[in-house]
């Protein structure tokens, strides 16, 4: 079926008037490939509308099976049904049934999400249906620029269930308007569900010539005089002085030899650096301009995801609600992925810092204090899976302060149609139980005032946001699992990551930012 | 060459073989040769951890040297002592008699401390008597170190600037949890850091009363790196919302039978409201009354408490009502009119509060009211929080 077609019965699905019948129960047929899906999930249709399966489901060859309600594009109608030909579903998605329903109230405001997802996305629809390796990973942060919408940040990446929610703090390159006005347009460009808990403004006033970064903990530090490290050198001994010494687009990526020999027992990438250091120096801040690459992608979507295929909805929606293999598998995450500093103290290296992954599509300025262990000269390693990263600079700043951010609260959201949406603040306004959802298409506008300055003053403004996001199981991966479990974290795991991120390297960056999600 | 000249050029080839693969430290590496200083000792005790400079090895205790303060610690005590250099020598209090001799060699007094020599090293480092390492006293470090670690964190919004967040309700015995998502993955535990802190609102203000830390565990003994018996520890398995509303925290089991796989072990430590059932209790039945600006009494009864609770404010009855929800499974106009039976006892609470007979008198009434405007099997299933 060409894409026409499908665009057609697509336009029709969403303008055809619906006739409900009663439904009748049939006893569905269990067979070997069947996989039966405990957990309360949600159905987004390739007309828009979503399916809710309250008990779960039952998916067995093209078919899921199970008592569900339907709801239509404007989330008004809804009539029951029992089965779904799964040729007819985007993707599948695990959701909560909250016990405590006085203290998680889901917020969503930003109706008609299934219209906004099949008439704004509809070609990334059908680039994505069968191959599901597409844009996705967290909400992303747009700043106005006269006009345009140029991305600042992302937020709380790779936090795929609730139980890893996470806070986030970026800077932001544009500054404010002159009467102190931040807008910041948060999309949803991505085949997931985003529950947002929590956004605000934090700014710091610092001098002019000071750069103000988040760091590992999302501290802000005040850096100045900043210096390219003397020397620099990865794995094989290359140089990489030219490479990381400016913020310049030229960046670092792990060297193909060393890629395609990482394996169990030697899955690292490092880079090792020197620094003079001045004296009575006891602490320096390292500086660090970075961005994933998309492994961590291929580790979530293909590896956690897409190969156990429905088996997913009951590990996100089931076991990582549970606290103990929620922790395991995070620690597994912490130990094995984003970066790990280490200093040389004059004997070895120790471990001083450790940076979480941070996404790939936004670069992220951090950086991260660091004691100064050797008197004489400053040794670090920097330390992570092979080719897990773009650096595009690694600076050292021999002077740096700490300030307290001042916090600027959200003062208002606008919706698409420029609409002030109160509800939405209220949601957004603290971090408690209350979460604005979006899925994929949709935006909204967040508004801080941050009034004015005084003269000769610089500000730097950052913008907070805590959160998780659900990643929907495509339709690819529902239709053709290749693990009968689900993901067990494993060096073995991250080393079968690194294996497929290493052929489709080429065609999955290109595929990846042009499969966003048109919002509107 | 004769066979006994081959024999006297083969045992010295020999020699110099074994000896080019020697593998150890030099007298140059080694520590207690270079200086004064005794050898560096780790000793894991039941309840503490020991590590210092090696001053003397008495027949029955070792004499340490730990942050300028001398310990004496019983050799029965000591689950593991490690020497720098030298490995693990003593196991469950127990030492060879030629280790023994060649450690004491390496400690800084190996003739020992006659009484003159030990009257002028306690007066050196400030001391009467040495420091008798014990239960008590690890717990009562572990305690100064949590404080120590915690006390900005009375602040509740510095707390969240470090990154600390709320998650869960507002236990009646406990408070809210705030948990570091960072501190929460680490492998270790540190008293002065620990991954969760514990608030409740006081009389109107986000107060610290506690905090607690969690490890993973897949076996299910409790970690022995912190100076307290595996008893206090208890465990989560389920859930958040399981773990709140339908098994801990309301005399449930923590461990759902039959389920394999991780949990989490959590140890709470009252150290900034005392707790009438012990430091390390899992619940505070005195919070309630602190809530409300009472004293607490010694013989703190649950039940009274927890009718205190829900006199307390808001988060008392929502949460009660919530359990009951969760628990009890009732319909829509059951809920309401539990919801309303609730409502009335609350304000009976606050009448009788702080009087524990009358306080329990009220909660029992509570329950038997529910139980007439219920189903009889949603009060069975509430018959296991009542």
């Amino acid at each position: 079926m060409n894409h026409r077609v499908v665009l057609s019965l697509m336009v029709l699905a969403t303008a055809c008037i619906h006739t409900f019948r009663t439904v009748d129960v049939q006893p569905v047929e269990r067979t070997a490939d069947s996989v039966s899906v405990g957990s309360p999930v949600k159905a987004h249709m390739v007309d828009g509308s979503t399916v809710v399966f309250r008990d779960g489901v039952i998916i067995a060859r093209d078919t899921v099976w199970g008592a569900g309600n339907r709801y239509d594009l404007a989330l008004r109608d809804s009539t029951a049904i029992v089965s779904l030909a799964l040729d007819s579903v985007v993707g599948m998605e695990s959701f909560r049934t909250h016990v405590n329903q006085a203290s998680s109230i889901v917020v969503s405001t930003l109706s008609t999400a299934g219209a906004v997802l099949v008439v704004a996305g509809a070609a990334v629809l059908i680039a994505c249906l069968n191959n599901p390796k597409c844009f996705g990973s967290c909400p992303t942060y747009y700043a106005d620029s006269a006009g345009t919408h140029v991305l600042e940040a992302e937020g709380f990446s790779y936090s795929i269930a609730p139980l890893f929610e996470a806070r986030d703090v970026d800077r932001l390159r544009f500054p404010a308007a002159s009467d102190g006005t931040v807008r910041i347009e948060v999309r949803n460009e991505a085949f997931e569900t985003h529950y947002i808990n929590h956004l605000e403004l934090l700014e710091v006033r610092h001098a002019e010539g000071e750069f103000v970064l988040p760091d590992e903990q999302n501290r802000p530090v005040i850096v100045r005089d900043l210096a390219a490290a003397a020397a620099a050198r990865d794995r094989r001994g290359t140089d990489l002085g030219a490479i990381l010494a400016d913020p310049d687009g030229s960046v670092y990526r792990t060297d193909p030899e060393v890629l395609s020999r990482a394996r169990v027992g030697d899955l690292e990438d490092a880079i090792e650096l020197t620094a003079p250091v001045a004296a009575g120096a006891d602490s320096v801040a390292v500086v660090l301009r970075l961005r994933n690459s998309l492994l961590n992608t291929i580790l979530f979507y293909d590896i956690m995801l897409g190969d156990p295929g429905a088996r997913s909805l009951d590990w996100v929606g089931q076991r990582l609600e549970e606290v103990g293999p929620a922790v395991e598998l995070a620690q597994w995450y912490q130990r094995k992925m984003g970066m790990r500093i280490a200093v040389w103290d004059g004997d070895r290296y120790r471990e001083v810092a450790h940076l979480k992954d941070t996404g790939p599509v936004a670069w992220k300025d951090v950086a991260l204090v660091i004691p100064v262990l050797d008197r004489r000269t400053l040794r670090l390693r920097l330390s992570f899976p092979a080719d897990n990263w773009r650096i595009d600079r690694v600076a050292i700043a021999s002077h740096f302060r700490r300030e307290p951010a001042m916090v600027h609260p959200l003062a208002a959201v606008w919706d698409a149609a420029e609409q002030r949406d109160t509800t939405a603040r209220a949601s957004l306004l603290a971090a408690d139980g209350r979460y604005l959802e979006t899925t994929g298409g949709q935006r909204f506008t967040a508004e801080f005032q941050a009034g004015t300055a005084p003269a000769n003053t610089a500000r730097t403004f950052f913008l907070a946001s805590q959160g998780y996001y659900t990643e929907w199981v495509r339709r690819g991966w529902l239709t053709a699992p290749r693990a009968s479990r689900t993901f067990v974290p494993s060096d073995s795991a991250l080393s079968e990551a690194i294996s497929r991120w290493r052929i489709t390297q080429d065609t999955l960056e290109a595929r990846f930012m042009a499969t966003r999600i048109p919002v509107r | 060459m004769s066979g006994l000249m081959r024999r006297a050029l083969f045992i010295p080839a020999a020699l110099a073989t074994i000896g080019a693969c020697f593998h150890g430290p030099t007298p140059e590496r080694f520590q207690p040769a270079q200086g004064p200083k005794g050898i560096e000792v780790h000793l894991a005790l039941s309840r503490d951890r020991v590590r210092g400079e090696l001053l003397a090895f008495q027949d029955t205790a070792l004499i340490v040297l730990r942050d300028n303060q001398i310990l004496l610690v019983p050799l029965g005590s000591i689950r593991s002592g490690v020497f720098k250099q030298r490995g693990t020598l003593i196991e469950n209090g127990r030492i060879s008699q030629q280790e023994r001799t060649r450690i004491r060699l390496m400690s800084r007094f190996p003739a020992g401390l006659t009484p003159e020599l030990r009257a002028r090293l306690l007066t050196a480092y400030g001391q009467t008597e040495f420091q008798r390492v014990s239960a008590a006293s690890g717990l009562a470090e572990f305690t100064a170190r949590a404080r120590a670690g915690t006390e900005r964190f009375r602040d509740a919004e510095v707390a969240r600037a470090v990154g600390y967040r709320p998650v869960g309700p507002d236990f009646p015995g406990m408070g809210r949890h705030w948990i570091h998502p960072t501190l929460i993955l680490r492998d270790s535990l540190d008293p002065a850091q620990p991954p969760v802190l514990e608030y409740a609102d006081i009389t109107g203000r986000l107060t610290l009363v506690g905090v607690a830390y969690a490890a993973l565990v897949k076996d299910g003994a409790p970690p022995t790196s912190l100076p307290v018996q595996a008893s206090d520890w208890h465990f989560h398995q389920g859930t958040v919302e399981q773990e709140s509303f339908l098994r801990s925290h309301v005399g449930l089991g923590h461990v759902m039978p039959g389920v394999e796989g991780p949990r989490i072990a959590v140890l709470h430590a009252w150290i900034w409201l005392d707790n009438p059932d012990g430091l390390l209790a899992t619940d505070n039945w005195a919070l309630p009354y602190a809530r409300l600006g009472y004293p607490a009494p010694a013989d703190v009864s649950p039940d009274a408490a927890r009718a205190l609770a829900l006199a307390a404010g808001d988060g008392g009855r929502a949460y009660l009502e919530a359990l009951m929800r969760a628990v009890g499974q009732p319909d829509a106009a059951e809920t309401a009119a539990v919801a309303a039976v609730v409502a009335r006892h609350q304000a009976g609470a606050r009448a009788q509060a702080p009087n524990a007979t009358q306080l329990e008198q009220c909660w029992a009434a509570l329950w038997r009211d529910v139980q007439a405007i219920v189903r009889p099997e949603v009060w069975e299933r509430l018959q296991a929080v009542q």
